[in-house]
């Protein structure tokens, strides 16, 4: 009866929560103070962390023997109503040891509760199944979730740089909807795909667009040990993301939000019109053509910089005109969990979740909508059958303009000042054909609809035959869908002619609407059968895997086209039905992969620690018979710490932990079927009024095509002083990465006519160094300090790949035994100075004469370092290029977290950095008029001329187009890359429990958090973001972030 | 032991569970077909062919690398393209080559080789492709004979097209007949280039080879198909190539008379006539029947070109509308005849350089749109003040040398829709009968002088065109250099910007023409109403007498050491291009 009313009693205090909150906002609304008191007779105190001090929010306490309680809120604090001041207390939190504490009457009970870990109990997840944090020997490191919940990313790959070693992470652009970051883990090891692999909830799946704040942590497995059970996929480490259960005590509602405004880090000064006009009259001359701009239009021109309009002398700034102001992010969650725990101990918790985010982008055109679903049930069904049912799941509504980013910010980039943006009456101009404002606003639209559901379930059976075994089966069914829909319209576009000061409409790109819609569906399923055991034998632990796994996933697409539109209504049925004007077009394609997996883990007293695993794996990629690899790992450890002759001696030393793995692991490479020899199916020449079907060779097959087979070591030590206070890792690893696909080409002459079958004969090592450093201390006063700081340093070798004699047989240029991705070129030495020069303008003999014409002064100069016989040859070629640069993917990133909390007030702050990468110069960083295009202030400052025959300009002298000597890769144009950044930034303020309570809710935080606010490349001289993924600067920018949001927990 | 025996029994189930599955992974790609099917039917083998044909390049469907900017025929007010920054400077070398008009740049089809005309991994692409479709049609027990007679010798004339443009640009190449291997050949799959006269007369024995095989005629289905006629036509045109000088520095009389001989053939087969309307050759509603088209390449509104676009007036209706990427040069109008007949060199052309676009030739008015000219119904006006008026500096599209292009502009197609989905149905014509008789006429008058035949053979050509005769507009007969120059001036003005051009120069050497700066026609209107028309230099070029024949690329010399070793080769690579230059 007391357990039914119990019950009960959770469920009305749930709802009373709901109304208390739905009353509380209704009488602020109304200006009216809530009046609201705590019934019958309660206990309260404070939850800490016996460690570091900082109070815990979150903790469950239970009364004993019902399943009434409450959580602690964002400042520990909890009050619980009793029915006798003799219960007893059960408080519990993950990765904590559990503390039951009788009430003996007390109206206050402080806790502070000790961390697992010390005892070595925090579970690690490791691959398929989990070991003592202690006792793993596997590289893996776990990202604190507490750190990334806050933060002002719309893409949750953006929230990993820089707080985890090992983890290299570069963001290629800001747009919404592609802003996810390409991560390597460890640095490249091969060049194939270095993707790593994610797996959420046990299945591989992304979590790009998982709602952070379902995100319970994420583990990054790297070493030989922990990635062998992945088999063919776990080559370039994996990232494990495990989303969050509910925890047993009464249902809470937790609200989760921030608004933000973001704006680019960095926007490249260019001039203004009279600067681009007087310019391009320069290059004009130095190429003998006559001036571009007339003195009278200069005149107008100069007008224009100073202020006066005149239609026919614009003065626009392209690139900050079409990039709004502050662009608006927000993303808002509510959160509802709890849970049951029955008399007989069998239990069931819930989380449920619901999740919208919006990020516009820099023009209003560009933004997405994505709404978040999850809801995770876990029960015991039996006392010894335990079940999960898991759903997540996202829906996400893109809308672009019918031009894409990259056209859009082209346009940007090429559009000079004395081309209108817009005009003073709002029309707006173009330029070469092309029209900015036209394509970001009026070009039509892209919608795209893209919905996913991970679905699992997931039983466990404990058998009782034998102690410590237990079967499991999982199943997971992730439906996918995409719907795209692209509407082409003719772009209007304004010129203003000064005759008859008219504005004339013009249009551009279609002369009719056309629409194409395109639908993509996946099914990926995966079953995976489990069968467990863990035992101990007095001091011997063992923990043994099996697993049988297969999945598979078929993926169908269809797409339709209408074009020539007489109507405006974006559909296929008001389109034209001439059948010139349709066309549709649809495939199919499946995946398959099974494997078995064995993960084993011994120890002896927690001291000496073995692990043994591997998969016997197989894919569809390969022909029969040359499907299945298998990959074995073994890994060992020695907890010194443990070791009686410590204990004695070193207190202080929590743990010290000696480990080592070696084992081998796989990387899928190329396509699949490379194995068959096919023609591929194309579109051929027209005849008799129509274009005809046709077939193509493709390379040739390779029968014999595998998988890439990566060695991996790893050695390292974990060391923990004083209880956790000071803590360290360090690894030492290396890869050997072979059978990697390669394509060579380079051993057939060009007139072979195809190219050839790729086959798996690269090799290319990777080794490096991985540090981190924890530090935490609670001061006297109140102050809580967590200092966590990580470096990695990765470097690759190329160590066997095909390479044409002229690179190999040259020192300089070799790209063996070299970084994979070094940039190679030739090695500028200044500019031409006029005294270089005869009078009939020909090189001076003694000066090498370069192979791509004319040069004067004011041209880049190259060394003459080689030439075919390996000697200077007096002429700049191919032979003379050497190492320029460092690759593109930094080599050392490192990262310092640095958390502070005092009182109410909490501060985060990362600093992220990354050093030894190198960043080309391209397109309109380079070269002027680039397309006919823009030119950077930099440029128009910096660049070599008769007025000005610095022979160290940043820039040579201008042409209108860059010449052939000056374009040629060289050291000229590479610029080092190094950068730190403020990465996040967050001050929070946690509400006083007192007020909380007033308002009738359990605790409230607000906070207001920056992403990329600071950003240190003093390498870099024009303004450009050092991640910049296009050398011409020409993408869509990378965001700073500022938010405001909230936590309340109802 | 009992524990560890269940344990083991249930490791092995969950291995058998496994083993017993091992077809889960068999997968069958649906976007491809294997190979063994392709050449077991004349169906599957026709899809393979019609990929051929959809890999010819030319300028329909390609933006940029046009032959007429090369040449200085025509301007572009981009300075990034290849023409601007490549060739006027003299920058042609083993590292900066240009590869001509291609298919890189194809919107609507997929095209899987790009790559320009005389693009040298393209070409050899192209030329494997034939050589897969005739070795495995060949050897197919299953294609029928008479599928072997007609097709076969369609890709011996499609190979034969590709090796004519290496040859003509490179000089001797590796000549290539089958399929390479590196599985079962080896080394060998590194050729050595052949002579300049071998690869020659590889061409000319296949055309040889395979003209009779051809049909004489073809219905309107099988346009874009050789015929006969199209295999002579070529023959005589690589004759006529090996006649020039380029090839034939000692000037052998035989070499000439052998090309004559050629194209005389294509006359005689009576297949052939000038259209009486010049302008009908670009209707793309009568060129699949029009007599005089030899070969050509079909296009259609699904999959056609957008030349118009790209290269079209640039402001129309005051609005930007076209690229203006083809705009015809002073150099090129300057050589358009009066309508008597004469050069305006000829100080009794009647030609007044303050009213230059008065009584010239049909033809001018036919091919270049100027200051005044009517286009799609808005006249345009490249004089100062005008609505197109000439852009000298390359400010924007608008025309720098104050002339557009009208000739092989598809008239029906808007310009502005034509940038990305107007698409022009109007083919692209690789050879036709004027250039036959022209081709005749050049090489018999180097052969045996300024005789009956060559004169009526000019004439024919001007005659369609409203032009006198020339004994009518040089008062009598002339003699062979003059004759010489009427033809290279019929050449130029009949067959400006239809990919000619780089060819003659070129096999001419003409260094003069090459190193002239490009001059533009910059129109003043005067106070008291008339015009003011001054030549303006707009841009200086430079050229090297070693760029009449193309330089090997660097990366291709460098693949293959049987070409590297022939640095300097035998003959010093007199008779085709030295590679290392």
């Amino acid at each position: 009866m007391k357990n039914r009313y119990g019950r009960k009693d959770s469920l009305r205090g749930g709802t009373g929560v709901i109304l208390q909150l739905l009353v509380a906002l209704f009488c602020v609304a109304l200006g009216v103070h809530p009046l609201m008191a705590q019934e019958g007779p309660h206990v309260q105190g404070v939850v800490k962390d016996a460690t570091t001090g900082s109070t815990m929010p979150g903790v469950n306490v239970l009364i004993k023997g019902t399943t009434q309680g409450v959580a602690t809120d964002l400042n520990g604090k909890y009050t619980l109503s009793i029915s006798s001041p003799t219960d007893t207390l059960i408080f519990s939190y993950i990765g904590y040891q559990t503390k039951v504490v009788p009430i003996n009457g007390r109206s206050t009970i402080n806790i502070k509760l000790e961390s697992e870990a010390i005892k070595g109990q925090e579970m690690v997840v490791l691959g398929y199944n989990a070991e003592k944090k202690e006792n793993v020997t596997a590289a893996i490191s776990q990202v604190k979730t507490a750190q990334i919940a806050n933060k002002p990313v719309a893409n949750e790959t953006n929230n990993l740089v820089g707080r985890v070693a090992g983890v290299i992470a570069v963001q290629n652009s800001g747009e919404p909807g592609y802003n996810s970051s390409d991560i390597h883990i460890r640095g490249i090891s091969t060049i194939g795909n270095s993707n790593p692999l994610v797996v959420v909830d046990g299945v591989p799946r992304s979590f790009s667009e998982i709602n952070p704040e379902n995100i319970k942590f994420i583990t990054v497995l790297k070493g030989a040990a922990a990635v062998a059970p992945y088999g063919m996929a776990g080559a370039n480490g994996v990232i494990l993301v495990t989303t969050k259960s509910g925890l047993i005590g009464k249902p809470t509602l937790t609200y989760d939000g921030y608004f933000g405004i973001q704006n680019p880090t960095f926007v490249p000064k260019m001039v203004n019109a009279y600067q681009f006009a007087l310019l391009k009259n320069e290059a004009q001359a130095n190429v003998g053509g006559q001036p571009s701009y007339s003195q009278a239009e200069l005149q107008g021109f100069k007008a224009a910089v100073n202020g006066t309009v005149d239609p026919q002398y614009p003065n626009s700034d392209a690139l900050h005109t079409i990039i709004r102001n502050n662009a608006p992010m927000t993303r808002n969650s509510l959160i509802l969990s709890g849970g049951t725990k029955y008399k007989d101990s069998r239990k069931v918790v819930y989380y449920a979740s619901l999740g919208w985010t919006y990020q516009g982008g820099m023009w209003t055109t560009d933004n997405i909508h994505r709404y978040n679903a999850s809801l995770r049930i876990d029960a015991d069904v039996t006392k010894t059958t335990h079940a999960s049912l898991f759903f997540n799941g996202w829906n996400e509504q893109q809308h672009y303009p019918a031009t894409s980013a990259g056209t859009i910010m082209y346009q940007a980039y090429r559009t000079p000042a004395v081309s209108p943006v817009y005009y003073a009456n709002g029309d707006w101009g173009s330029w070469d054909g092309r029209s900015l404002v036209g394509y970001a606003y009026h070009s039509g639209f892209q919608t795209n609809k893209n919905r996913q559901v991970y679905s699992s379930i997931y039983i466990k059976q404990d058998l009782p035959f034998l102690p410590g075994l237990d079967v499991k089966a999982r199943i997971s069914y992730d439906p996918y869908d995409s719907f795209q829909k692209t509407w082409n319209t003719p772009v209007p576009t304004y010129k203003y002619d000064p005759t008859t000061k008219t504005y004339n409409e013009g249009f551009l790109l279609y002369s009719k609407p056309q629409l194409s819609q395109y639908y993509d569906r996946t099914n990926n399923y995966v079953f995976q059968g489990y069968l467990d055991y863990v035992h101990s034998f007095g001091k011997h632990n063992v923990n043994l895997t099996a697993v049988y796994e297969a999945d598979k996933s078929l993926d169908q697409n269809f797409g339709a086209f209408r074009q020539n539109y007489n109507l405006n209504i974006p559909e296929l049925n008001d389109g034209s039905s001439i059948p010139a004007d349709l066309s549709n077009n649809g495939l199919s394609s499946q995946t398959r992969r099974m494997g078995v997996v064995f993960q084993g883990n011994y120890n002896y007293a927690n001291t000496y620690l073995l692990t043994v695993s591997g998969r016997y794996d197989g894919s569809y990629y390969f022909a029969p018979g040359h499907r299945f690899g298998f990959f074995p790992a073994i890994s060992a450890g020695w907890n010194v710490a443990n070791e009686k002759f410590i204990v004695d001696r070193f207190p202080w030393l929590t743990t010290f932990k000696l480990r080592g793995s070696w084992g081998y692991s796989g990387n899928l490479a190329g396509s699949a079927f490379q194995y068959l020899s096919t023609y591929g199916i194309g579109q051929g020449a027209n005849f008799n009024g129509a274009p005809t079907q046709a077939l193509y060779e493709q390379n040739p097959a390779n029968p014999f095509i595998t998988w890439e087979k990566a060695l991996m070591e790893d050695v390292g030590f974990d060391m923990s002083l004083w209880s956790d206070k000071l803590t360290a890792s360090v690894d030492y690893f290396y890869q050997k990465r072979s059978n990697m696909l390669v394509n060579p080409t380079v051993t057939v002459p060009s007139s072979y006519g195809i190219g050839l079958n790729q086959v798996n004969a690269g090799v290319m090592s990777n080794h490096g160094l991985e540090l981190s450093v924890g530090y935490n201390k609670a001061f006297e006063n109140g102050l809580v300090m967590n200092l966590d700081g990580n470096f990695t340093w990765a470097h690759n070798k190329l160590i066997n790949i095909f390479e044409a004699n002229d690179t190999y047989n040259n020192p300089n240029r070799r790209r063996t035994g070299r970084q994979f991705g070094t940039m190679f070129g030739y090695k500028a030495i200044g500019l031409y100075t006029k005294s270089d020069f005869n009078p009939d303008g020909s090189l001076k003999s003694g000066i090498a004469t370069p192979a791509w014409g004319t040069v004067r002064p004011g041209d880049i100069m190259y060394a003459d370092l080689s030439g075919p016989n390996g000697k200077p040859d007096g002429k700049i070629t191919p032979d003379d290029r050497t190492v320029i640069g460092n690759p593109r993917t930094p080599g050392i990133n490192y990262g310092l977290d640095t958390q502070f909390q005092y009182k109410q007030f909490g501060l985060d702050l990362l600093f992220q950095g990354a050093a030894q990468t190198s960043f080309y110069m391209g397109g309109w960083i380079q070269s002027p008029f680039n397309a006919n295009g823009n030119v950077t202030l930099l440029q128009y400052n910096n660049h070599w001329s008769p007025s000005n025959p610095n022979p160290n300009a940043l820039f040579p002298r201008v042409s209108p187009a860059i010449t052939a000597n000056n374009s040629q890769g060289s050291s000229f144009w590479v610029k080092n890359a190094d950068y730190l950044r403020l990465k996040s930034a967050e001050l929070s303020f946690t509400m006083p429990s007192s007020l909380a309570h007033k308002l009738t809710i359990r605790s409230m935080q607000i906070y207001v958090a920056a992403q990329n606010l600071f950003t240190w490349s003093p390498g870099i001289p024009y303004n450009l973001d050092p991640e910049a993924s296009s050398s011409s600067g020409q993408y869509y920018f990378q965001q700073r972030v500022i938010s405001v949001g909230a936590n309340i927990h109802f | 032991m009992n524990t560890f025996k269940r344990l083991i029994e249930a490791v092995v189930l969950v291995v058998a569970v496994s083993s017993c599955s091992s077809n889960f992974l068999n997968v069958t790609p649906q976007n491809q077909i294997s190979s063994a099917s392709v050449w077991t039917s004349s169906q599957n083998a026709d899809l393979f062919l019609n990929g051929i044909y959809n890999d010819e390049p030319d300028f329909r469907s390609q933006g940029w690398d046009l032959i007429s900017h090369y040449t200085g025929y025509s301007y572009v007010g981009a300075e990034w393209m290849p023409a601007r920054q490549v060739v006027y400077p003299g920058g042609i070398s083993p590292e900066n080559t240009v590869n001509g008009p291609g298919n890189s740049n194809y919107i609507g089809g997929r095209d899987h080789i790009g790559g320009g005309m005389w693009d040298w991994s393209a070409e050899y692409s192209r030329i494997r492709e034939c050589n897969i479709f005739i070795q495995n049609v060949e050897q197919s027990t299953d294609i029928p004979q008479s599928y072997k007679e007609q097709r076969i010798p369609e890709a011996r004339f499609l190979r034969a097209l590709f090796y004519s443009w290496l040859w003509e640009n490179y000089g001797g190449v590796p000549i290539i007949k089958i399929p390479l291997d590196n599985q079962t050949q080896g080394n060998k799959i590194f050729r050595p280039r052949a002579t300049e006269k071998a690869t020659f007369q590889f061409i000319d024995d296949e055309l040889t080879a395979i003209a009779d095989s051809l049909p004489t005629t073809q219905g309107a289905a099988d346009v874009g198909r050789p015929t006969k006629g199209a295999a002579l036509t070529l023959k005589a045109w690589v004759e006529l190539n090996e006649a020039s000088p380029l090839f034939n520095p000692s000037n052998d009389k035989t070499l000439w008379q052998n090309a004559a001989d050629a194209y005389k053939k294509v006359m005689d087969m009576g297949v052939y006539s000038l259209d009486p309307n010049f302008n009908d050759l670009w209707d793309p509603s009568t060129q699949a029947s029009n007599p005089e088209l030899i070969f050509q390449r079909e296009y259609t509104t699904a999959k056609g070109g957008y030349a118009e676009g790209y290269r079209g007036v640039t402001m129309q209706g005051g609005v930007e509308t076209g690229w203006g990427n083809w705009t015809p040069t002073q150099n090129l109008v300057d050589k358009f005849d009066m309508s008597n007949g004469k050069m305006i060199s000829d100080p009794n052309s009647g030609y007044d350089p303050q009213n230059p676009y008065k009584n010239r030739s049909q033809r001018f008015y036919d091919s270049i749109i100027y200051n005044g000219s009517v286009w799609q119904g808005d006249t345009v006006w490249t004089q100062m003040g005008g609505n197109n008026q000439i852009d000298l500096g390359s400010q924007s599209d608008i025309t720098n040398t104050g002339y557009y292009t009208r000739k092989y502009m598809d008239k029906t197609v808007s310009e502005a829709a034509n940038v990305r989905n107007g698409k022009s149905p109007e083919n692209y014509i690789y050879f036709r009968y004027a250039g036959v008789l022209l081709g005749y006429a050049e090489a018999e008058n180097e052969a045996n002088g300024p005789v009956a035949s060559v004169y009526s053979a000019v004439d024919q050509v001007r005659a369609r065109v409203g032009l006198p005769t020339i004994e009518q507009a040089y008062g009598g007969s002339v003699t062979q250099s003059k004759m010489r120059d009427i033809i290279h001036n019929e050449w130029a003005t009949e067959f400006c910007f239809e990919d000619k051009s780089w060819y003659n120069l070129r096999r001419w050497k003409d260094l003069a023409w090459f190193n002239s700066p490009i001059y533009a026609m910059q129109i003043t209107p005067q106070s008291n109403g008339t015009k003011k028309y001054q030549q303006v230099k707009i841009a200086d070029r430079s050229w090297h007498a070693y760029q009449f024949l193309m330089p090997i690329p660097h990366g291709v010399l460098v693949q293959n050491s049987a070409m590297l070793k022939q640095n300097g080769g035998a003959d010093n690579w007199n008779n085709g291009q030295n590679p290392g230059y």
